[in-house]
């Protein structure tokens, strides 16, 4: 159960990090383009975050056996 | 309240002659937002610039550089009609140039003083003299280094020298005539000179301590100078601001008309006035040019969508297809502590015209999901700190008032939830039931505190919740004696599942099990049931972020159900006012049905009435918003998906409870690192608290990141969604405030 918790969270993890790889890449070359596109590629690199944090909670759930 | 200020059209005319002082008094007035100027007829052309515009634009080039130089270039000038701009600005060369060139002066001669140091600092204890590498007849002079040691070779060579040697550093003299064996015999020692520079004398540590009186010197002349330029800085500095500011205005009224149409003889300006502002506009020119400048108002209908009838009123019925160009330009209104959120707000884009302003909702739920997330009394402390600083310092270009403004309120909140749902500090609660002492601290036990219970004679702070009866804590029989233990296998029950480890040592009272179980109640009790209560005003300390995950798992679902509906109900208005009635109907309406409905099916518990309208009132939804989508999409189906996409989002919004949880957990592992590890199980080890307290500022600056950032997201991503589409102009009047 326990491996099933941190697969969970690190597969969950590995499908953000995939996601947030080009994102962010993107975000830094726009940055460097033009300061002000900071915060709009900050909050755009955040959003697959959604993904690890259902990662998360399956992994809280399956801690709980539910 | 929610809406941006009302807009109204207006078109102004009138001769050529009027034309530069309509200009002066439309900047004046600072309110109106002047459009392009778009001729349907091509009877005009748009204006030339106003003659005065090239010697503006000069002397503000010549008053922005010097701002610069005196480094005075973020100054924020003070409204002024300086007489004469160019007397100013010349007065002002001569009196900052010179200190400006002495400057640079002195710091040349510094880095020549710093070069010739450290070429001759290794040299420093050899004996020689320096003036012999000088233009001396009779001897030829070698100062470097070297790989071998060149006096055996020398010698061998038959030239008379005089040489002194430290390692690798040589100094050779020689007669001038064995000059050139020298010169072969330190090659093949393999000689390369010191670069000095010429006309030195005395042994290279006279000359060194020469050469650092001289940098004293230098340095003390360059302070000197610098203290010149601050006070240049504080004479001139506000005064060149001024002239910066009122040039660069200059510029903008001499290049406004390139935004109107003229003609042989007349000028036409056309431009958006907030409404309660277009009356003082009219009067200030019929005040000052009568009926000989045409003014007209013609309400917030977009161009190109005249409708004179209307007078004013919204006629937004027909929306569908406005180019935002053609809309009113958006000036946001909100006022003292939503304002930073405009900011924020305009990191997504503004809203469109006729759209509600979202801003003072991001003021509510901003700092609410921060303070969920973070929910921590010493961190959200530290967070409004944080903030604080950031309203005038950018540490990686994150920062500014709008930010440090939201992180105050952000961290006042974590502050408030964290003292008051959570009742923690610092990631340790203030206390907690007695049958989880042994295994999780509490600030009560670490600073030997014993708060009395509600029934004992108590002051201001008291325990309250449970009583500390036998029977409470009959589970408990195999709870104790754990000593050092306790700690690490508190970790271990949080971190690997508490049922593999509900061994002997533990009884029944692993706190996994607690939920259903131990505690009579549903889903949302708290596992411990003792809270602090400050004087009987306030409880602290209702939910453990760890233990208590499953309740505010619950309680993140029902946030998001109640966040969503009401941008749903937003979202009604939005397209009602845009679209019609009938698509907000089919487009958001249908979701609240179906939302309504779905609990009525799940709660209807074998009552087959209930469950038709639960059902039938899903499927009416359903079909609704299939009708909509098909309308706007051309395809029905998606309709579905989208339905999937509204779990998802609800689900989305579990981040309030796992993002709080991992910051808990990661303070878990940091006090089984300090305290178990280092600190050989005590709380009271001084390196345990050192390393936990590192780690905490490392799990509060993560903090600030991701619940800043994951909350505005909940906000952007799934609240917005349900009823914003933005994309409006800002409103940038002409002679306004720059911003």
């Amino acid at each position: 159960m326990a491996i099933g918790a941190g697969l969970a969270v690190g597969m969950a993890g590995i499908g953000t990090a995939l996601a947030q790889y080009s994102i962010g890449a993107a975000a830094v070359g726009a940055t460097a383009e033009d300061e002000k596109n900071f915060g709009k590629g900050l909050v755009l690199t955040v959003i697959p975050e959604t993904i690890v944090i259902f990662g998360l909670v399956m992994a809280i759930l399956i801690w709980l056996r539910i | 309240m929610f809406k941006p200020a009302r807009m109204t059209r207006v078109l102004l005319g009138g001769h050529k002659s009027h034309l530069e002082d309509v200009i002066e008094t439309l900047h004046d007035e600072g309110v109106v937002h002047v459009e392009d100027f778009a001729d349907p007829t091509g009877t005009t052309t748009i204006g030339t610039p106003l003659e005065a515009g090239d010697q503006a634009s000069a002397l503000l080039v010549h008053a922005r550089g010097l701002l610069k130089t005196l480094g005075a270039d973020g100054l924020k000038g003070k409204g002024m009609r300086p007489h004469d701009p160019e007397a100013i600005l010349r007065e002002a060369r001569e009196a900052i140039q010179p200190v400006v060139d002495e400057t640079s002066d002195l710091r040349h001669e510094q880095s020549t003083l710093d070069a010739e140091t450290s070429a001759l600092a290794p040299f420093a204890s050899l004996d020689v003299d320096l003036s012999m590498l000088g233009d001396i007849r009779s001897i030829r002079g070698y100062l470097g280094t070297v790989r071998t040691d060149p006096r055996p070779a020398l010698t061998a060579a038959g030239v008379s020298f005089d040489a002194s040697v430290d390692g690798a550093h040589v100094a050779v003299a020689v007669a001038a005539h064995d000059a050139q064996t020298a010169d072969r015999v330190l090659a093949e020692a393999g000689f390369s000179p010191a670069n000095l520079p010429e006309g030195a004398s005395g042994t290279p540590r006279q000359r060194l301590g020469e050469l650092s009186q001289r940098g004293a010197e230098v340095i003390a002349r360059m302070q000197g100078a610098e203290a010149r330029m601050d006070t240049l800085r504080a004479e001139w500095g506000p005064r060149l601001a001024a002239l910066e500011r009122h040039l660069s205005q200059e510029v903008d009224k001499t290049q406004a008309p390139l935004q109107f149409a003229v003609t042989e003889t007349t000028f036409h300006v056309e431009g958006w006035i907030p409404v309660d502002k277009a009356n003082r506009v009219q009067n200030a020119l019929a005040a000052r040019y009568g009926d000989s400048v045409y003014f007209e108002s013609l309400g917030d209908a977009p161009r190109g969508h005249d409708d004179h009838g209307h007078g004013g009123g919204h006629g937004h019925d027909d929306h569908h297809d406005v180019d935002p160009e053609d809309e009113a330009p958006v000036k946001l209104v909100n006022r003292g502590l939503a304002k930073p959120f405009e900011f924020m707000l305009g990191l997504l884009g503004r809203p469109r015209y006729g759209e509600l302003d979202p801003t003072k909702l991001m003021f509510i739920f901003f700092p609410l999901f921060f303070g969920l997330m973070v929910g921590d009394l010493v961190v959200g402390l530290v967070i409004m700190l944080v903030g604080h600083l950031l309203k005038t310092k950018k540490v990686f270009g994150i920062g500014g008032p709008a930010v440090g403004r939201a992180l105050m309120m952000g961290g006042f909140m974590a502050a408030l939830i964290g003292g008051v749902v959570f009742g923690e500090a610092l990631g340790i609660h203030f206390v907690v039931d007695e049958k989880y002492a042994d295994e999780e601290p509490s600030w009560e036990n670490i600073l030997g505190m014993d708060i009395p219970y509600e029934d004992e004679p108590h002051g201001f702070f008291y325990k309250t919740g449970y009583a500390p009866t036998a029977d409470a804590y009959a589970l408990d029989a195999g709870g104790s004696g754990h000593g050092t233990e306790s700690l690490q296998q508190a970790d271990e029950n949080a971190t690997t599942g508490h049922d593999t480890n509900a061994t002997a040592a533990h009884g029944d009272d692993g706190h996994g099990d607690d939920h259903g179980d131990d505690h009579s109640g549903g889903i949302l009790t708290p596992h411990s049931k003792v809270h602090v209560s400050a004087g009987g005003i306030v409880n602290l300390g209702y939910y453990s972020k760890i233990h208590d995950i499953q309740a505010l798992l619950v309680w993140s679902v029902i946030i998001a159900i109640v966040h969503l509906v009401l941008g749903l109900i937003l979202g009604v208005r939005n397209v009602a006012a845009s679209h019609g009635v009938t698509l907000a109907i089919q487009e958001k309406v249908s979701w609240l049905i179906i939302l309504a409905s779905i609990p009525v099916a799940i709660l209807s518990n074998g009552d087959t009435t209930m469950l038709a309208i639960g059902v039938g009132g899903a499927v009416v939804g359903i079909v609704l918003l299939w009708i909509g989508t098909a309308k706007v999409l051309g395809v029905g189906f998606i309709s579905i998906l989208e339905v999937l996409g509204f779990a998802g989002n609800v689900l989305s919004y579990t981040r309030l409870a796992a993002i709080g949880a991992s910051k808990a957990g990661m303070a878990l592992a940091f006090m089984a690192i300090g305290f178990d590890v280092i600190g050989g199980g005590s709380y009271h080890s001084v390196v345990g608290w050192i390393v936990y307290l590192i780690g905490m500022v490392a799990i509060t600056a993560l903090a600030m990141l991701s619940g800043g950032l994951q909350s505005l997201r909940l906000q952007f991503v799934e609240f917005f969604q349900k009823f914003y589409t933005g994309g409006g102009r800002a409103y940038q009047p002409f002679g306004g405030r720059r911003a």
